[in-house]
């Protein structure tokens, strides 16, 4: 068992409970016997039992497997840096538009990610952009009505 | 007849349609996102203008071309286009990060075939029994399938069922999210109307799978590029090909019985079929490093449906999925009425479907095996290109689901949450089988004990649900035996 | 050179603002108009939209087009279109689950007095339906067979218009039956079709081609007269039970959107609707022209509430 198996049945175990409590408080009749509760309150029972045994295992052989490292090394801080430029990209769809915050997106995170010229980020950008813009919004008919720009 | 029926399916027009609906249909499902059912349904509206012949048979092109095409990125990018292609991605992938891409997809291309074409010859000789067969299914039925789908779990955990079966009933959980279907009250949804119909399982998969990809090829960014990606062959081994032949002709015909059952789609068929492959393989314990059985059965099975899914629709006039669902709406606009009359009076067009099913599965291999050599192609794009690109079709993928941003959110969350599961090497396709199987299992328990008024012993009742039962029991107890037969 | 600045800008602002108006006021369609479908791309109500979109296409030489936003039964795309400016860019279908999502709590916000209604173009009945071979000849035996045994009532979901249309037609007869929900109504056809069920209650033309083929067999409609296509399957009126309840298709816009604006979208929808392609289309696809004007739709949007909000605090 690794330390990561521990997070996620921590996770999994809040939320089952969450979920499980939400579901007490659901109408649990209907003419047949079985409502809406029971069923959600049945898969709450198997996680929470499934993260006690992670957690019992876990206990059980040791926790030796663990590597010291830093919070985040490079290429995870890498990541998390493009979480964040993604997220920003959403909000910037949402409010500026779909075009320009994608032609944004794509030169800002090819730019980073390459060491391209300028140039040649920009017009790998322009080109992208413009051909999902094209495919997405005139073959397939999908509307990309958001921000003040187009 | 079948004369009439051979003019009306190989008008060259005819043939150029489907040509190209094929090819659009492979490059819709390549991309994540963009689903079979919406493929067919953007095309849809094309077909109003045309006659009958032209319309069904563009729009079938299209199915087959797109159930085909989620493999491709699947197999390169460890991004399933489709959900379909979701259980090929698991060992497809794995062998082209060997450097076999051109292998894999040789595998796959030719297993689709021989599952597509299976399942033509079903379709064109034994539809009518099959479509009988399948009308058995009640709720007792499709709940023991749904449980029997949800024992797949153990096979495609990776290296600990117990994290499996967590993450499976993770699935399992957020699928009962939304108005539940038979009490109609709503559910976890804290009063947001987005998540009324459920939380969508194509963004949760777009997310835990592509987007969750695309920031491990961030973190990779700086390692150099393997060389591998030189293609050496585009077609499979020699020794693929016993592998492909056995395993198209038992999850092809597999794939056409599950896909003519109403209500069970390609993504269920594939994710079975990839199970039992790893009961029946002598490689059973090398899944999940690219083994050639692990991408034939799943893909013969997901080709297969193909075929199966028009004979509920040709037989009935039901729909076996929701392509078909349209593909219907498509023939009553042309004036025909899906269903047994079709047999009687338009005879000719059913056997122009016939024909025409079988020609777009050609021209699919046709398009496929000559184009391998470009699809991967896409590997020696540069990461730092190819990453972006990827994020932007995540997200213009989620979107155009339904043009609901909330899609988007769905699909991002999820993919930090599946980099979160990669870091720590665990798979995230039980909670994909979880989401899809999780609603089929619950409301057909609640339907059986609303049918049966009660009574559980309803689950029993039939022959099929007996079936089922033994080969959940079967499937559960298998891998304990052969451990136990191992150790001797 | 300060004053020619200031000239020019306040002489531009003024021609922005007098073309503007002159915009808004006479020529209304100057840039594409959408139709939102809150059902998705495929179905009856995306099909109908679209055939109708196309119709009127003459009288919008922008463009006009089908934008299809799904979720919450309807509630996602209708509340989407109920919040679009009100400038007569954004059309919505609606369908009766505007009037009865938010009596069942699963409306979100969506109310019918925030949209002016233009037209409903097409209107659809609920039927039960046998198979070919039950012992139920006319709607009597049914009735009769449920007031001693407990009859299975396929549907397709609960709170669905076709699950209120079952409960509709036992409330009327004085019975009950046990209403198995499903999701859609092929699903429902498709179990009885295997003989799981007893009956159906779903729209006319989702069984129209099993009734014609001989699978099944439609003992009524609750539609308050006999269908063009099914001239011989009575009414429920005629055999005594007041009940008639259905589905629609109108158009829809924001509240607040200018009157001639409304007008010219009103008398645009009907005559598409009534234009020789649209008609043909409906009758090939197994849909019923029904053309009702704005008023009359608002007094059926305030009847149809309050009838459901009385129908679904009963069940």
């Amino acid at each position: 068992m690794k330390k990561g198996d521990v997070y996620l049945a921590l996770m999994f175990a809040i939320l089952a409970l969450v979920f499980g409590k939400l579901s007490l408080d659901l109408y649990s009749g209907g003419r047949s016997g079985v409502g809406a509760s029971q069923w959600p309150l049945m898969i709450c029972i198997v996680i929470l039992i499934g993260s006690i045994l992670v957690f019992i295992n876990y206990f059980r052989n040791g926790q030796a497997s663990v590597k010291a490292k830093g919070f985040l090394s490079r290429d995870e801080k890498r990541v998390a840096i493009s979480i964040l430029t993604l997220i920003l990209y959403f909000f910037s769809v949402m409010y500026v538009g779909f075009f320009v915050s994608s032609l944004a997106m794509l030169f800002v995170l090819i730019t980073y990610y390459g060491n391209f010229k300028w140039y040649i980020s920009l017009i790998c950008a322009l080109l992208i952009a413009s051909t999902v813009y094209f495919v997405f919004s005139y073959l397939l008919n999908v509307s990309f009505k958001f921000g003040v720009l187009f | 007849m079948i004369i009439d029926a051979l003019l009306l399916a190989l008008q060259p027009s005819v043939l150029l349609y489907m040509f190209l609906g094929v090819a659009g249909g492979i490059f819709i499902g390549c991309l994540p996102g963009l689903t079979t059912t919406m493929g067919v349904a953007l095309v849809l509206p094309l077909t109003f203008g045309m006659d009958a012949t032209h319309s069904i048979l563009l729009l079938i092109g299209v199915y087959v071309g797109a159930v085909y095409g989620g493999s491709i990125s699947a197999i390169l990018l460890n991004t399933p286009g489709t959900p379909a292609s979701a259980a090929t991605a698991i060992d497809g992938h794995a062998m082209a990060a060997r450097g076999e891409a051109g292998r894999a997809l040789g595998i796959s291309t030719i297993s689709s075939f021989l599952g597509g074409i299976i399942s033509c010859f079903f379709l064109i000789l034994i539809s009518p029994y099959l479509a009988k067969f399948a009308l058995k299914f009640s709720a007792p039925e499709f709940f023991m399938l749904a449980v029997f789908g949800l024992c797949i779990i153990s096979s495609i955990s990776g290296r600990s069922v117990l994290i499996g079966l967590l993450c499976g009933a993770f699935g399992v959980l957020i699928a009962t999210i939304g108005i539940d279907d038979i009490s109609g009250v709503a559910r976890f949804t804290f009063g947001n109307m987005n998540l009324f119909s459920g939380v969508n399982f194509i963004p949760v998969m777009i997310g835990l799978f592509a987007m969750s990809q695309a920031f491990v090829s961030v973190e990779d960014m700086m390692k150099k590029q393997s060389d591998a990606k030189k293609i050496t062959q585009a077609l499979p081994h020699k020794e693929d090909w016993r592998v492909i032949f056995k395993n198209s002709a038992i999850f092809g015909s597999l794939g056409t019985f599950i896909g003519s059952v109403p209500g069970v789609g390609a993504d269920i068929a594939s994710f079975i079929a990839y199970g039992q492959s790893k009961g029946l393989s002598k490689n059973g314990d090398k899944y999940g490093t690219g083994v050639p059985e692990a991408i034939s059965a799943p893909e013969a099975a997901n080709n297969g449906v193909t075929g199966g899914a028009l004979i509920p629709m040709l037989t009935l006039g039901v729909p076996g999925d929701a392509v078909a669902a349209i593909m219907i709406g498509a023939l009553t606009v042309q004036g025909l009425q899906p269903g047994p009359l079709l047999f009687q009076n338009n005879t000719a067009i059913v056997y122009a479907i016939f024909i025409g099913f079988f020609v777009a599965n050609i021209f699919m291999v046709c398009i496929g095996l000559s184009s391998v050599r470009l699809f991967t192609r896409v590997l020696s794009v540069p990461k730092a290109v190819l990453t972006p690109i990827i994020f932007l079709l995540c997200f213009v993928g989620s979107y155009s689901l339904a043009n609901n941003f909330f899609d988007v959110i769905v699909m991002f969350v999820f993919g930090v949450f599946g980099y979160f599961l990669k870091k720590i090497g665990v798979s995230p396709s039980p909670i994909i089988l979880g989401l899809i199987l999780g609603p089929m299992a619950e409301s057909n328990f609640r339907r059986a004990l609303l049918m049966s008024r009660g009574e559980y012993d309803t689950f029993f009742s039939t022959g099929i649900s007996w079936f089922f039962f033994v080969l959940i029991v079967a499937s559960l107890l298998f891998p304990v035996f052969k451990k136990l037969t191992k150790k001797k | 050179m300060k004053n020619k600045i200031k000239t020019l800008i306040v002489s531009s602002l003024i021609a922005a603002g007098m073309s503007s108006l002159a915009h808004s006021a006479e020529n209304y369609p100057d840039s594409p108009v959408r139709i939102i479908v809150p059902y998705s791309a495929g179905g009856g109500s995306d099909s109908v939209s679209r055939a109708l979109a196309e119709a009127l296409k003459p009288e919008f030489p922008k463009g006009i087009a089908v934008e299809n936003r799904t979720g919450g039964a309807g509630s996602v795309g209708m509340s989407y279109g109920m919040h679009a400016k009100p400038n007569g860019e954004t059309i919505t279908m609606v369908a009766p689950e505007l009037v009865m999502l938010p009596h069942s709590g699963n409306g979100g916000d969506i109310d019918y007095k925030k949209f002016t209604p233009l037209a409903i173009v097409n209107s659809g009945y609920a039927a039960i339906t046998v198979p070919a071979d039950s012992p139920y000849k006319t709607l009597g035996d049914l009735i009769k067979a449920a007031k001693s045994k407990n009859l299975l009532f396929g549907n397709s979901g609960t709170g669905s218009i076709w699950h209120l249309a079952g409960v509709g037609m036992e409330k009327a007869a004085g019975v009950q039956f046990t209403h198995i929900p499903f999701k859609g109504s092929s699903a429902a056809i498709t179990s009885l079709l295997g003989n799981h069920l007893d009956a159906v209650s779903v729209s006319y033309a989702e069984v129209a081609s099993q009734v014609k083929a001989g699978l099944l067999r439609t003992l009524v409609v609750l539609a308050p007269k006999r269908l063009a296509d099914a001239p011989n399957i009575p009414t429920a009126k005629e055999l005594g039970f007041d009940v008639a309840i259905g589905t629609w298709r109108g158009y829809c816009v924001p509240v607040g959107t200018p009157d001639y604006i409304v007008n010219y979208l009103t008398d645009a929808i009907l005559k598409a609707a009534n234009s020789a392609e649209f008609k043909s289309f409906m009758a090939v696809s197994n849909n019923d022209v029904d053309i009702i004007g704005p008023k009359e739709f608002q007094e059926k949007l305030d009847r149809e509430n309050k009838f459901y909000k009385e129908l679904i605090s009963t069940l």
